[in-house]
């Protein structure tokens, strides 16, 4: 069986979960015995082995572009070129709208069925479609949903969302969620808890891209409500974003001083340190396709207080392995907060819990197995179709 | 031999004919009278009746909105290719492209296409950006002459119709291409 990916995110071209995703689902198909090519974003033409996946890196900056969408359409016309001698391919599988040119063309080139995994749509992120850019990126993804055999979706929230914003029946649309890295349940500190707080202090952390739709503004105002409850705590804030300085002001008019860190973007290693040494982490995004930073959280058995919408509602239990809250709710986050900090049983059953639910169905091994079954599946189908 | 020609535009009844309009269909007529197959690929949502014996396919774009031009031609270009599949049979000896948008189109047609798998692909440039507009101050012009020196240097051969157009590709892409000025003459040379 030989798959062809096409991804504009691959390492070390990494920009947000996606890259992530390409990789490890890659890898994981590679041991089941797939032959994986990816085609990716490069700065030359060239083609390297990455652990037995094909990379096809596509110079994708060859010529002059206005504005996003151009620059996604020439380099999907790059790929296009580039893959032109690639021959028995089996499946062709994109990853959201940047790859869905390409994969459509190339669908139609092999006849072979083309799967698309949708991590996240346009109307989705943005709240709707105010812009001639976001109405073209929108009628590109539901094209990419018309044109695929299965979509894949990572949540039950975003098959709702694709259902009702792109029109996708559901009888074309398979569940298979995100996935960690197996490393990730027995990771060790690779720093001291000292470099990042006093021995006495509870630490509560947040980590993802400082913008609204993440709600890192309803960390520290919940923070700054538990502070007049708890006194020995410290918040530290991981990642950067547009919303960095709008958070600093906040966290200065709050009174909140030296309680709240903020680190800017840190390497794996250190983020994965600092949840290790944490007491909390607190992720109340306002729009949350899949969520794999709280289940990042959740392999390392850290209690976490999760968003009530989107993805963590597929895998999170309340009160069981962790805790949902309405994200735009200080007070709910403050309270939930408090009682964690203060109950360490409880913490700690929640915390092992979650683990518990990470090991038994949320590492990439288990999921590229559900995708390997999913490319057998589609491929037979394909043998019996007259096309 | 079997000719297949790609360009945004072709006459269509009822709209004033633009040049690119002109220069396609009169071309393709020549390309006829010589004996050969023509068929062009077009884009458009209503199907053009064929002219002159020449046989004209509209191809459907399901994208409607585009944020500018650059992201049009490019886009554009590539849902002709996406959808033409069914629509043509058989193997062509020559590919026939006009301007960057016709000319992405037939480059990706014989990327991706069995049909043009092995055709020659011939550019034909009414102008170019540097003599349309001021690609020095203007971003979006900037970016078409950008594309355009890309795309003429992937084309087997590149035909201009003036010679500030030959010269501008010398002198701005740095590529040689043919001064072609009358319409039936071009169509002995693409098709000796």
């Amino acid at each position: 069986m030989r798959v062809l990916h096409l991804s504009w995110e691959y390492p070390p071209h990494i920009v947000g979960g996606l890259g992530r995703h390409v990789y490890y689902i890659t890898h994981e198909l590679i041991r089941l015995g797939v032959k994986i090519d990816v085609a990716t974003v490069g700065y030359e033409d060239t083609h390297v082995i990455d652990e037995g996946v094909n990379v096809h890196l596509i110079d994708a900056f060859k010529v002059r572009v206005p504005d996003f969408t151009s620059w996604v359409h020439s380099f999907n016309i790059f790929m296009m070129m580039d893959l032109s001698h690639i021959s028995d391919v089996d499946a062709i599988h994109v990853h959201d709208w940047l790859t869905a040119p390409a994969g459509i063309v190339l669908k139609h080139r092999f006849k072979v069925p083309l799967i698309a995994t949708i991590h996240a749509t346009e109307y989705g992120r943005r709240g709707g479609l105010h812009s001639l850019e976001s109405r073209h990126i929108h009628e590109w993804e539901w094209l990419l949903a018309y044109e695929a055999w299965k979509v894949i979706v990572c949540s039950s929230y975003m098959a709702n969302e694709v259902k009702s914003v792109l029109g996708v029946p559901g009888d074309k649309i398979v569940m298979i969620p995100n996935g960690i890295d197996k490393a990730l349940l027995s990771f060790k500190p690779k720093y001291d808890r000292s470099r990042y707080a006093y021995p006495w202090e509870l630490l509560i952390v947040f980590y993802g891209r400082l913008v609204y739709e993440k709600g890192p503004d309803s960390v520290i105002r919940a923070f700054a409500k538990l502070l007049g409850r708890i006194s020995n705590i410290k918040l530290i804030i991981i990642g950067d974003g547009p919303m960095r300085e709008y958070l600093v002001n906040l966290a200065n008019q709050l009174g909140l001083g030296s309680k709240v860190y903020f680190t800017g973007k840190v390497s794996d290693d250190e983020l994965y340190s600092i949840i290790a040494h944490s007491n909390l982490v607190i992720l109340p995004s306002r729009y949350e396709p899949f969520g794999i930073s709280a289940l990042e959280a959740m392999a390392l058995g850290k209690p976490l207080i999760a968003t009530n919408r989107g993805g963590p509602t597929d895998f999170i239990r309340h009160m069981e392995n962790g805790v949902l809250i309405n994200p735009d709710n200080p007070d709910e986050i403050a309270y939930y907060a408090e009682m964690l900090l203060k109950d360490e049983g409880l913490a700690h059953r929640l915390a092992n819990e979650a683990k518990g639910t990470i090991m038994k169905g949320y590492t990439w091994d288990i999921i590229a197995k559900r995708t390997y079954e999913l490319y057998k599946a589609i491929i037979e189908e394909r043998t019996k179709v007259n096309w | 031999m079997r000719i297949i020609g790609f360009s945004w535009e072709y006459p269509r009844i009822g709209s004033p004919l633009t040049d690119l309009q002109y220069l396609v269909a009169s071309l393709s007529s020549a390309l006829k009278a010589l004996g050969h197959e023509v068929i062009i690929i077009t884009q458009g949502s209503s199907q053009t009746p064929d002219f002159d014996r020449v046989k004209v396919i509209s191809v459907g774009l399901p994208i409607k909105d585009y944020p500018n031009v650059v992201s049009y031609g490019l886009s554009s270009s590539i849902q002709v290719v996406a959808n033409m599949r069914y629509k043509v049979n058989g193997e062509f000896n020559k590919i026939v492209c006009f301007e960057w948008g016709g000319c992405i189109m037939g480059l990706l047609a014989k990327a991706t296409q069995p049909c043009c798998l092995n055709a020659e692909v011939n550019c034909i440039a009414l102008s170019t950006e540097y003599e349309r507009g001021d690609p020095d101050s203007d971003i979006i012009g900037s970016s078409i002459a950008s594309i355009e020196g890309w795309v003429f240097r992937q084309c087997d051969r590149v035909y201009g119709l003036k010679q500030r157009t030959v010269d501008d590709f010398k002198s701005r892409f740095n590529i040689s291409a043919d001064y072609v000025p009358a319409i039936d003459e071009l169509a002995r040379v693409i098709t000796k």
